[in-house]
């Protein structure tokens, strides 16, 4: 199988220690109520409700959304609509942080009680998100029908700055399998691979050594990958394995094979052995204008201004660039004014400096372009078609296989903006001649909605107690509040504020 | 941070390959060459390379001008333009004739069609067909394959004739053999031409496929002794290293790319061992190969994945 990309292993802003520093709590958290662009959950707290940590916030709206927790024990203070980080208006609930510990978390499931349903009505519960587009919730891939044969867990970084999926494979390396074991449990696939880059061969090393010390070595199997971008889109890996290529909207479950990444495992090991639901994440802080990179966990609703405030960055003449997400594919901020949300691996200050904003140029019809993308669209006919607004035949050359990785701009000698046209053309397509691409329709499978399956109805039993309809309510207050905690904080000038708290 | 944040699209890095990047690469992979041609031909050779460059430089700068067209002003493109079209030219023709082919390629085959990534033919080797059909009358050593001063004969005037003996191939491999200025020296179009394509400037599937085609022809019709002195002489590595490989007027897809080269070679072969225009048959062979860039885009096309629903 002819792997494509590109390598970008000398992008690498110096040596990131392969280990967690626990972020220093924020005193306000602000819970985007929706991680990525899907309908957000409706809130069952309302202001001046005092939660505990892990408490219940906000459940899922029929068959969208998911579970959102309370990060920190404290007192909500307001909900506001504004941008969350990926872009998309919702509600946020704001808490400030007090003092004390108390913890609200679901009960820890035994071993004897762990069958396919309590996990996967524990997966639901925990409201653990997929970290790749479309953002969906963990559970949804279970749902299928389809026999499972293959549980593949993606263990590869092939993102420069991405270091938490090692980090957390050298740190919590038996809680990450332990997660993996309980999702083949549920699933009920015969065989487990882990997939690695080779790049990562220490990792492995030190993973077949685990496997040996457990006498689990013929069960599991590991598959080795070069390092070329992009290779963690799901739909990819299955086909790189298995050679079949699911459509867009479809699941990898379709061709018997689940693609689960290792922060989920380690999620899933936290929500079933400690009963801690999805509260907060591994995330890489990097770039070469930040001062202490590291990976931290970092709470669901911590404010970006915070991050910025514990790691430190350098103040030089040049503009800053913060990006969410990986360096391909991340989201440029255009302020700090925003709180992170469970859903991607790492945040970068960087120099603009260092990422010049080229140009756009003639095309010089090289075809490098077609040569390096992944699922072999004719990128460059496609911008040819971009500029007469050609939507059909845009769709003829097939623009809606777009993974949205970005290696068609990296590549382009011209410096075009390839994928944002691509998908510009992909979206028209969908809109003007095929279905409606709502980010939320993608759940349909088989030509039935699950939403009506019996195994949904299910899981639906645990919301009885949220049947009261819950007045929404915006209120304005809670800016007021946040700029009057960062103005004490601005008199208080605290010397300390930075430190590493281990 | 009080500061405004930069915000720029996807992706936020972007590889080192750039336009200019891979035009510079292409003009100073010409340079070796064509400082042996000066060694070998005498400094006149040096008049025509530098009126090619400056008229081809300052007819695309006007024509910019006037097109009010956002090129970068210093575009290695015309550079590199002018450079090949002057390499092509034998260090006895006249220094207008240099002027001419420069304003030919700029203008006719790059300008008319559209400019930068719009031509179909390569401007160089088309320059290079037009002059030596518009010249026939001058009786330029070169464009028919005889003697150039009138003593030293061509390589191909001897090949024509099935003299293989007279050719050394240590005269062939430093350019001391009668030819153009920049593609007698052997040695030279092969390294750059290697370190090109270890560099990913040009691909390295079209000169395999041109090599292949071109010894297979030309084994089966002329035998084995003949292969290396048909390789090594009339422009033909030349025209496999730098022009044929020009991204503009080649195929997309990697299979389209080898399927140009071997067509490339075919043509080139064929045409060289007919002899009916001597050293410009490899230029029409790139010009042949050109027309066909655009059929075979329409042919080999890469087939989307996840389109179609899986079982």
């Amino acid at each position: 199988m002819e792997i494509r990309g590109v390598r970008l292993k000398k992008y690498n802003f110096g040596k990131i220690a392969k280990d967690f520093f626990v972020l220093r709590d924020a005193e306000i958290y602000s819970v985007p109520l929706t991680a990525g662009d899907c309908e957000q959950s409706i809130r069952v707290v309302n202001v001046g409700d005092s939660v505990k940590e892990g408490a219940l916030i906000a459940k899922p709206n029929g068959k969208y959304g998911d579970f959102v927790y309370s990060p920190c024990c404290g007192k909500v203070v307001g909900v506001v609509k504004k941008l969350n980080i990926n872009g998309s208006l919702c509600e946020h609930v704001v808490i400030q942080k007090d003092n004390k510990q108390e913890t609200d978390y679901l009960p820890i499931l035994s071993e004897d009680e762990l069958g396919s349903e309590v996990l996967l009505k524990r997966l639901y519960e925990s409201g653990i998100m997929d970290n790749f587009p479309p953002y969906e919730s963990a559970y949804k891939k279970y749902l299928l029908k389809n026999k499972i044969n293959d549980l593949v867990i993606n263990c590869t970084e092939t993102d420069p700055y991405d270091h938490a999926t090692t980090a957390l494979m050298v740190t919590y390396l038996s809680e990450v399998f332990d997660g993996a074991l309980h999702f083949q449990k549920l699933c009920g696939a015969a065989k487990l691979t882990f997939v690695f880059t080779y790049k990562q061969h220490r990792v492995v090393k030190m993973f077949k050594a685990y496997l040996k010390k457990r006498g689990l070595k013929k069960k599991v199997k590991i598959k080795l990958f070069p390092n070329i971008y992009p290779l963690a889109y799901s739909r990819l890996l299955a086909y790189y394995l298995t050679g079949k290529m699911v459509k867009e909207l479809g699941r990898t479950a379709q061709i018997g094979m689940i693609v689960e990444s290792a922060v989920n495992c380690y999620d899933f090991y936290q929500a079933v052995n400690k009963g801690k639901p999805s509260i907060e994440r591994a995330i890489t802080v990097a770039g070469n204008n930040c001062i202490r990179k590291a990976n931290y966990f970092i709470k669901n609703g911590t404010p970006v201004s915070h991050i910025l405030e514990v790691v430190g960055f350098k103040e030089d003449g040049v503009d800053n660039m913060l990006i969410y997400g990986g360096i391909m594919s991340g989201v440029a901020q255009e302020s700090d004014n925003v709180s992170v949300s469970l859903t991607a691996n790492s945040l970068l200050l960087c120099e603009s400096d260092e990422f010049s904003i080229e140009k756009e140029r003639v095309c010089i019809n090289c075809g490098k372009c077609v040569e390096k993308c992944p699922v072999r669209i004719h990128v460059k006919d496609v911008d040819d078609a971009f500029e007469l607004r050609d939507y059909v035949k845009a769709k003829e050359l097939g623009a809606e296989a777009c993974l949205n990785c970005g290696v068609c701009s990296y590549v382009c000698p011209a410096k075009r903006f390839l994928t944002q046209k691509v998908q510009f053309m992909k979206n028209m397509a969908q809109n003007k001649i095929g279905k409606n691409p709502d980010s939320s329709d993608y759940v349909l499978v088989d030509g039935e909605d699950f939403g009506a399956s019996k195994k949904y109805d299910k899981i639906l039993d645990i919301d009885k107690g949220f049947k009261d309809a819950i007045e929404r309510e915006v209120s304005p207050v809670a800016e007021q509040i946040i700029a009057s905690i960062k103005q004490e904080k601005l008199n208080k000038t605290t010397k300390d504020g930075g430190n590493k708290d281990e | 941070m009080n500061k405004k944040l930069f915000v720029s699209p996807a992706p936020q890095i972007t590889s080192k390959y750039t336009t200019l990047l891979m035009m510079c690469a292409a003009t100073f992979a010409l340079v070796p060459s064509c400082v042996f041609g000066i060694v070998n031909y005498g400094i006149r050779a040096l008049y025509i390379l530098l009126i090619g460059v400056i008229t081809s430089f300052v007819c695309d700068r006007l024509l910019c001008y006037f097109k009010d067209k956002k090129v970068d002003w210093l575009d290695f493109s015309s550079i590199v333009t002018g450079f090949m079209t002057a390499a092509l030219l034998p260090a006895t023709a006249p220094l207008w004739m240099s002027a001419l082919g420069s304003v030919i390629a700029i203008f006719i085959f790059k300008f008319c069609f559209g400019g930068l990534g719009k031509n179909i033919f390569n401007p160089a080797a088309a320059s290079r067909v037009i002059l030596a059909a518009i010249f026939t009358g001058l009786n330029l050593s070169l464009f028919t394959g005889t003697a150039i001063g009138s003593n030293v004969a061509s390589p191909l005037y001897y090949l024509a004739n099935g003299d293989y003996s007279f050719i050394t191939m240590r005269s062939l491999f430093f350019g001391s053999a009668p030819g153009a200025i920049g593609t007698s020296a052997i040695i030279c179009i092969l390294i750059c031409g290697v370190l090109l394509m270890a560099y990913r400037i040009t691909d390295f599937t079209i000169p395999v496929g041109g090599v292949v085609t071109f010894i297979a022809i030309t084994w089966i019709f002329k035998g084995a002794i003949a292969i290396l002195p048909f390789l090594f002489s009339g422009s033909f590595l030349f025209a496999l290293m730098f022009m044929v490989t020009d991204p503009v007027t080649s195929p997309n897809t990697v299979w389209g790319k080898l399927i140009y080269g071997l067509l490339f070679g075919a043509f080139a072969a064929l045409f060289r061992i007919t002899n009916i225009m001597g050293e410009t048959s490899v230029f029409i062979a790139v010009l042949m190969a050109n027309i066909c860039a655009p059929l075979l885009d329409k042919i080999v096309k890469p087939r989307p994945l996840g389109l179609k629903e899986v079982k």
